[in-house]
C-alpha cells in the first residue's frame, strides 16, 4: 500500500526534476529487471542441488580410471570391476534425488530463552513418499543473530535423522546455549542427506523462517537488595484491592493445574483449546513500580563498558521479573536505547514477556539520553511510584536533571525520590548476583 | 559400538579378500595368508583392544621402508615385476593402514587400496573364481561403505559433547562464552534391518547395472586381455598326430575352440545343416607301433591362393566363416573339401599333408577365416565326396610289418570274418567298407570309454583293442577300420579334426569345443567303386579321380556313455558355468559382443517393432485375446479385420481404463489416506503418550496396586506411595511417582509432547519407582 502510495510521489518528483519520460521508463525497465535477477539469484540459490562430495570425486576419479584402463585394454574384468563401480554411484545419485522427495520439515522454537540458558529445539521431519523410506537426512538451521554483522557470526546447529520411514514423521531435538541477548532469526532449514555412502550431497530447503528472541540473564536480588528497598520506600503510600478470592483484574487465561477451583474453568476457552483452562486475576497490593535503565556507553567501549551494559540490563530483567512474580503493582519500565519505547501495565506474566523481548533488543549508546528518559517518566508514571534508576555510569546526587526530577515527584503528592543503581559500582554485587 | 566393531571387521576381511584375489593372480597362498594374519591381528590388538596404533609418522616411516623394499622389483622393467610390485606396495599399504587408529579417512584409504588391489589382480586372474569371489567383495564392500558412512554421519552429529561453560573472567559470566550448538547424546547407532536390506538392494542393483555396463559398453580393441603374454590355450582334444596305448583319462574340456557359421547366397543366409560337421585338421596315413604319422612331404604350395584348376562341383559352394580362439597350434579346421572365396595370404596349404595351416604368428590372436566348401548337398554333410587330386594308392593300403610278420593277426582275421560274412563281392568296396564300419558300431563287441586301459604291452595297441580289451575311444575305433579296410584292399586314412553337432540358435553358428576332437575314416574309392545311387543323387558332381568316403566306426555318445553320476552332473554344470565365463566374459571382444549382444538385441528389436506396426499381428492378438476370454462369438465371423469402430472403442476403453484407475488413486490419496493417517496417528498419539504410565500402573499392580475407578491418577499415585511407603518404611517414592503422574496429565490432557529431557527425568522416576517396588520384594521374604 505504501509503495502504491509512493509512486506516484516518485513520477511527479521527477517530472518535476525535468528527467524526460522515456528515461523514467528506462528506470522502470532497469529496476524490474534488476528486481527479477534478484528473484532468480534467489531461487536459484534455494533450488534443490545435488554436489558431489571430496569421496565421492575420489570415487568417481578411481572408477573412471578403471573404466578407461578397460576399454583401453580391453580387460574384461576391469570392465566388471567399472560396472560395479558405477553401480553404487549411480544408483548414491538416484537415492539422494529421492530420498529428500516429499520430504517436509518443521521447527519448534521456544517463545524465549534466557541468555546462557539451555535452548531445546525441536525438529520435525516429515516423509510424505508411499514407499521409500529417507535415510541420514540432516537438517540444518542458520541462526544469524540481529544486528550482529561479524564475519562468522552464522551458527549452523543440526539434527540427525537417521532414518524416516515413508509416510511417518520423526522427531530429533539439538541443543544449545546463547550467551547474548536479542532477536535471533532461523533461516529456512537446509535439508540434506548423503545416503548410502556419502559420494552425493542432495541439498534442499524445507521450512520456515522462525525468530527466537533471546531474553536477558536472570540474575538473583539479594536480601541486602530487598532490605534497601524497603528502606528507600518505606512509608509510601500502598494500595490494596482485595475483593474476594476471584476479585482483581482479569489478564488472561492458563492451563489448568491440579488444585484449582472449578469455578475458574473459563470453558469457553476450554472448549476453544481442546483442554481445560482456567481465567488468572491480579490483585494491586504493592506499591507501583517505575524501572528505568540508562544504557550508556562510551563510542569506543571497552570489555568492561558492555559488561556494564549487560549487568545492568539483567539487573533491570531480574527486578521486573521479580515485581512480576510478587504481582499485585503496576510497573513502568523504559530504557535509553534508541527507538526505545516504554512499558507499563499490571505486573504479569504477560508483562514480563513484553519486558524481556523489548530489554532483548535494547542496545546500549554513547548518547546521552537520560534527560528524554526522565522526561518521558514524568509524564507517565503515577505519583507515589517507586522509581529506581538503573545505570550504566554514575551519576552525580546533585545532578540538575535528577534533582528536578526529585523536586517534581515530591511537588506530585510527595512520591518517593528516584533511587540510582549504577552497576559499574563493585557494590552491585551486594544487591545483585548473577549465575555463573 | 556395535556398528564400529562391526565397521573393523567388515574392513578387515575386505583387505584379506583384496588380497586373496592378488593371490589367485600370483597363484600364491603366501599373500593372502599373511593378509589374513595381519587383518585379524589389527582387528583385535589395535581395534579391539587398542594396545598397539601406528601413529601418523611412524606409518609414514613404515610407508618408505615399504616402498624401498618393492622398488627393486618395479625397476626390472618387466610388465608382470612392475605391476606385481605394485600390488605388493599396495597390499604394504594395507597393513600399515590396519594398524593404524581408524578414523573415516583410514577407512576410506583401506577401501582404496583393496579396489587398487583389485583392480591389478584383474590383470594376473582369469579364473571363474575370481568372478565369484568378485561378487562377495562387492557386497562386502558396500556393507564397509554403507557402515563407514552412516557411522562417521552419526558420530558427526551425535559425537559432539556438550561444551562446558567457559569460565567468567570479568563481572559478566557470559562475557567470554561463545553461542554453541550441539546434537543430542551419542547412543548406539542405529542400524537395522531396513539399513541391511537397503544395501542388500543396492547390491543387488549394482550387481545388475555391473552387467549392463558390461554386455553395453562398446568394445574397441583388437581382442579381449587375455593376461601377460597371451593366453593361447593349449589344445588337449586335437594334436597333430595319434598314439594309441597311452594311459591316462582323456580330459573333456568345454572350452571353446572355433565356431563355425554357414552362408550361402549373396546375401550371406545361415545355411541349415541337419546333422553335424566333421572339421578336418590333419590326415594320417602312416601306422606304427601305434602311432599313426602325417605323409611325408609337408611343402607348401601358396598362402591362400591355391584354387583346383578343374573343380569337380560346380555349384556354388557353400561359406564357412570360422573363428578360430587362440591355440598352440598352426592347424586349421574345416569342412572338406574346402575352396578358397577370397585370397587370404594368411593361410597356407599343404596339398600333399592334406593340411591347412595360418601363419605362426598368428597363434595368440582369435583367429577368423573364410572359406567355402563343397561337402553339402541337401543341406547336409555328405559322406561320400569327389576326390580333387591324384592319389598314391600305395601308402593307404600298408599294414604295419614286424620283422617280417603280421603283428595285427586277430584283427585282420575279424574283417577277414566280417566280410565273408557280409557275402558282398571284392568289387563291393563301398558296400564292404561300411560293413565293417557298421560291423565295428554297433556290434556292442567293442565299447566307447575315454578311460586309460591296461593294454597287453607285447601286442600292438589295437590289437590289443579287438583281441582283449576292446575298451576305447574314438582313435582305437579309428585306427581300427582303417587297418582292417587295407586288411582287405581298401586304401583308407586316418582323419582327425573334430565332430560337432551342437549348434547355437542365437548366433546361428555350430559351437566346437575341446571335447569335440574326433578321429574318423576316409576310404579311397576308384571312379569305378563309386556306387550308383551316389552318382544318381548328384548327377551334376564330377568323379573323374575317385571319391572319398568318410567312415566313423566310434560308437554314438548315446551308446557310448554310461549312467552319469550326479557328481558327474554337478561336474558337467561348472564345466558350463567355466565356458560361459570364459566366453562371455573373459573373452568379449568386438566381435563376440556384436555376435553375442548387438546383433540378437537388434534383431529381437525389430522383430518387435515389425510385430506392432502389423495388422496381421495385432489381428491375431485380438483373436487370440478375444478367444481366450470366450468372446469369439462377438466377433465378425471370419476372424478380426481392420474396423474403425474397434479402434475407436478400444481407445474409449483405454481412456476409461486409465481414468477409472486415476479417479481411483486420488480418491485413495485424497480421502483413505488421511483418514487412515489420522486414525493412526490419534491412536499412535495416545498410545505413545500414556505408555510411560502405562508402566507405571503396570509396575505398582505387581504388587497388587491397581487404580479404581473413582481415584484420579494422582490420587492413585499418592495412595499407592503412601501404602508402599508403609511396606517399606521408606517415603522416596512419592516424589518420582507424582513426577510421573505430572508428566501423564501434561500429555494426556494438555496435548503437550516431552522433550528428551522430560522424558529422561520420565524414566528415571520409573526407574526410582521399580528400585522402590523391587526392594519391597527383596525385603517382604
Amino acid at each position: 500500500m505504501a509503495w502504491r502510495s509512493r509512486s506516484p510521489d516518485r513520477k511527479e518528483a521527477s517530472t518535476v526534476a525535468g528527467e524526460s519520460s522515456s528515461g523514467l521508463r528506462w528506470r522502470r525497465l532497469g529496476g524490474g529487471l534488476a528486481r527479477g535477477a534478484r528473484h532468480a539469484l534467489g531461487a536459484y540459490a534455494r533450488r534443490p542441488r545435488t554436489t558431489v562430495c571430496r569421496e565421492g570425486l575420489y570415487y568417481l576419479l578411481l572408477a573412471a580410471f578403471v573404466f578407461f584402463g578397460a576399454v583401453l585394454g580391453d580387460v574384461n574384468l576391469l570392465m566388471l570391476l567399472a560396472g560395479m563401480l558405477a553401480g553404487p554411484a549411480w544408483l548414491s545419485w538416484r537415492l539422494v534425488t529421492k530420498t529428500l522427495r516429499g520430504v517436509t520439515v518443521r521447527r519448534f522454537l521456544p517463545r524465549g530463552v534466557c541468555a546462557g540458558d539451555l535452548l531445546v529445539v525441536k525438529m520435525e521431519v516429515t516423509n510424505s513418499r508411499r514407499r521409500l523410506g529417507s535415510w541420514a537426512v540432516v537438517v540444518e538451521d542458520e541462526v544469524r543473530r540481529e544486528g550482529d554483522g561479524r564475519r562468522g557470526g552464522v551458527l549452523r546447529p543440526s539434527a540427525f535423522f537417521s532414518y524416516v520411514p515413508a509416510r511417518q514423521t520423526r522427531e530429533r531435538t539439538y541443543r544449545g546455549r546463547l550467551p547474548q541477548r536479542g532477536r535471533y532469526r532461523f533461516q529456512v532449514p537446509t535439508v540434506s542427506t548423503r545416503f548410502p555412502f556419502g559420494l552425493f550431497r542432495r541439498t534442499i530447503r524445507a521450512g520456515t523462517p522462525d525468530v527466537l528472541v533471546v531474553y536477558p540473564r536472570l540474575g538473583r536480588l539479594t536480601q541486602q537488595w530487598l532490605t534497601r528497598h524497603r528502606e528507600w520506600f518505606e512509608g509510601a503510600h500502598r494500595r490494596e484491592h482485595r475483593h474476594g478470592r476471584v476479585s482483581g483484574d482479569f489478564y488472561g487465561v492458563r492451563p489448568w493445574r491440579n488444585g484449582d477451583a472449578r469455578r475458574l474453568i473459563h470453558w469457553r476457552s476450554s472448549a476453544r483449546h481442546g483442554a481445560l483452562v482456567v481465567r488468572q486475576f491480579e490483585q494491586h497490593r504493592n506499591r507501583d513500580l517505575a524501572v528505568l535503565l540508562d544504557l550508556w556507553q562510551p563510542a569506543s567501549p571497552r570489555p568492561e563498558d558492555r559488561e556494564n551494559v549487560e549487568l545492568a540490563v539483567s539487573f533491570a530483567a531480574t527486578v521486573v521479573a521479580d515485581a512480576c512474580r510478587r504481582g499485585g503493582s503496576n510497573l513502568f519500565v523504559s530504557t535509553t536505547a534508541p527507538g526505545g519505547e516504554s512499558l507499563h501495565g499490571p505486573a504479569s506474566v504477560l508483562l514480563v514477556n513484553d519486558v524481556m523481548e523489548h530489554l532483548a533488543v535494547a542496545e546500549a549508546s554513547d548518547r546521552d539520553r537520560l534527560p528524554e528518559l526522565l522526561q518521558r517518566v514524568m509524564a507517565a508514571v503515577e505519583p507515589g511510584t517507586e522509581t529506581v534508576l538503573v545505570t550504566t555510569r554514575a551519576i552525580d546526587a546533585g545532578d540538575a536533571r535528577l534533582m528536578a526530577l526529585t523536586a517534581e515527584s515530591h511537588r506530585r503528592a510527595g512520591s518517593p525520590p528516584i533511587r540510582v543503581v549504577n552497576t559499574s559500582d563493585p557494590r552491585l554485587s551486594d544487591y545483585f548476583q548473577t549465575e555463573k | 559400538m556395535y556398528a564400529d566393531r562391526l565397521l573393523q571387521i567388515n574392513m578387515a576381511a575386505v583387505a584379506c579378500l583384496a588380497t586373496l584375489f592378488l593371490g589367485m593372480g600370483e597363484r600364491s597362498t603366501a599373500l593372502p595368508l599373511g593378509m589374513f594374519v595381519a587383518a585379524m591381528l589389527s582387528v583385535w590388538i589395535t581395534d579391539f583392544k587398542g594396545w598397539f596404533r601406528l601413529s601418523k609418522r611412524m606409518a609414514d616411516v613404515a610407508a618408505v621402508v615399504a616402498l624401498a623394499v618393492c622398488l627393486p622389483g618395479a625397476l626390472r622393467l618387466e610388465k608382470i615385476a612392475i605391476i606385481s610390485s605394485v600390488a605388493h606396495f599396495i597390499v604394504c599399504l594395507q597393513v600399515i593402514h590396519l594398524f593404524r587408529e581408524k578414523d573415516p579417512a583410514v577407512y576410506w584409504h583401506l577401501l582404496r587400496f583393496s579396489i587398487l588391489q583389485v583392480v591389478v589382480a584383474s590383470l594376473l586372474s582369469q579364473e571363474i573364481a575370481f568372478g565369484v569371489l568378485l561378487v562377495v567383495y562387492l557386497f562386502m564392500a558396500l556393507a564397509a561403505m554403507g557402515l563407514l558412512f552412516f557411522s562417521s554421519e552419526w558420530r558427526r552429529h551425535h559425537g559432539r559433547a556438550v561444551p562446558p561453560a567457559e569460565e567468567a573472567r570479568g563481572r559478566w559470566p557470559l562475557a567470554a562464552q561463545e553461542a554453541v550448538f550441539w546434537s543430542g547424546p551419542t547412543g548406539r547407532v542405529p542400524l537395522g534391518r531396513e539399513f541391511f536390506g537397503r544395501l542388500f538392494k543396492i547390491g543387488t542393483a549394482t550387481l545388475l547395472v555391473a552387467i549392463l555396463v558390461f554386455v553395453s559398453v562398446p568394445r574397441f580393441g583388437r581382442g579381449a586381455w587375455r593376461g601377460f603374454g597371451g593366453m593361447a590355450r593349449p589344445t588337449v582334444g586335437f594334436s597333430g598326430r595319434v598314439r594309441l596305448g597311452e594311459l591316462g583319462k582323456v580330459a573333456q574340456n568345454p572350452e571353446e575352440v572355433m565356431r563355425v557359421r554357414l552362408l550361402e547366397g549373396s546375401h550371406g543366409a545361415v545355411y541349415r545343416v541337419s546333422g553335424g560337421l566333421y572339421l578336418r585338421g590333419a590326415v594320417l596315413t602312416e601306422y606304427r607301433h601305434g602311432e599313426w604319422r602325417p605323409p611325408a612331404g609337408t611343402a607348401g604350395i601358396g598362402r591362400g591362393e591355391w584354387a583346383a584348376s578343374d573343380p569337380p562341383i560346380r555349384e556354388a559352394p557353400v561359406r564357412q566363416e570360422i573363428q578360430l580362439e587362440p591355440l598352440d597350434r598352426d592347424e586349421l579346421f574345416c569342412v572338406w573339401p574346402f575352396t578358397f572365396v577370397l585370397p587370404d595370404r594368411r593361410i597356407v596349404y599343404y596339398p600333399r599333408a592334406q593340411r591347412l595351416t595360418r601363419l605362426s604368428g598368428l597363434r595368440h590372436d582369435r583367429f577368423t577365416y573364410l572359406l567355402g566348401t563343397t561337402a553339402f548337398w541337401d543341406h547336409e554333410q555328405v559322406t561320400v565326396v569327389p576326390n580333387e587330386e591324384p592319389v598314391a594308392v600305395a601308402p593307404l593300403l600298408q599294414m604295419p610289418a614286424e620283422e617280417g610278420r603280421n603283428p595285427l593277426p586277430g584283427l585282420c582275421a575279424l574283417a577277414a570274418q566280417w566280410v565273408a560274412e557280409s557275402g558282398l563281392p571284392p568289387a563291393d568296396q563301398y558296400g564292404r567298407a561300411s560293413t565293417l564300419e557298421r560291423r565295428l558300431r554297433g556290434s556292442n563287441q567293442f565299447t566307447y570309454s575315454l578311460e586309460g586301459q591296461d593294454r597287453d604291452g607285447s601286442l600292438d595297441p589295437v590289437e590289443d583293442f579287438i583281441t582283449k580289451h576292446p575298451r576305447g575311444h574314438c582313435e582305437y575305433f579309428a585306427t581300427a577300420l582303417c587297418l582292417m579296410l587295407r586288411s582287405q584292399g581298401i586304401p583308407a586314412r586316418v582323419v582327425i579334426g573334430f565332430h560337432t553337432a551342437e549348434f547355437n540358435e542365437l548366433g546361428k553358428f555350430f559351437q566346437v569345443r575341446q571335447l569335440c576332437a574326433h578321429s574318423w575314416v576316409e576310404a579311397y574309392l576308384t571312379p569305378d567303386q563309386i556306387p550308383a545311387s551316389v552318382l544318381r543323387e548328384r548327377p551334376s558332381w564330377q568323379w573323374p579321380q575317385g571319391a572319398w568316403i568318410r567312415l566313423d566306426a566310434t560308437p554314438s555318445s548315446e551308446e557310448m556313455s554310461p549312467a552319469l553320476s550326479l557328481l558327474a552332473n554337478i561336474g558337467g554344470l561348472f564345466n558350463q558355468i567355466n565356458f560361459a565365463w570364459t566366453n562371455y566374459v573373459m573373452e568379449m571382444d568386438r566381435p563376440r559382443q556384436r555376435d553375442a549382444i548387438y546383433h540378437p538385441v537388434a534383431d529381437a528389436l525389430r522383430k518387435v517393432f515389425r510385430a506392432v506396426t502389423d495388422p496381421f499381428w495385432w489381428q491375431e492378438v485380438v483373436a487370440g485375446v478375444a478367444h481366450f476370454l470366450g468372446l469369439d462369438r462377438w466377433l465378425p465371423s471370419g476372424g478380426v479385420g481392420f474396423s474403425w469402430f474397434t479402434l475407436i472403442a478400444v481407445l474409449v476403453a483405454c481412456v476409461l481404463a486409465i481414468g477409472i484407475f486415476k479417479a481411483a488413486a486420488i480418491a485413495y490419496a485424497r480421502w483413505i489416506v488421511p483418514l487412515r493417517s489420522a486414525s493412526g496417528r490419534r491412536r499412535g498419539n495416545a498410545l505413545a503418550s500414556v505408555r510411560f504410565y502405562r508402566r507405571f500402573e503396570k509396575l505398582l499392580a505387581k504388587r497388587g496396586l491397581a487404580r479404581r475407578l473413582s481415584e484420579t491418577q494422582r490420587e492413585f499415585a499418592l495412595a499407592a506411595s503412601a501404602t508402599i511407603a508403609g511396606r517399606t518404611g521408606s517415603g522416596q517414592i512419592t516424589r518420582p511417582a507424582l513426577e510421573v503422574v505430572e508428566a501423564f496429565y501434561r500429555v494426556r490432557f494438555g496435548g503437550a509432547t516431552l522433550d528428551e529431557t522430560q522424558a529422561q527425568a520420565v524414566e528415571h522416576a520409573l526407574g526410582q519407582v521399580q528400585e522402590a517396588v523391587a526392594r519391597r520384594k527383596q525385603v517382604k521374604p
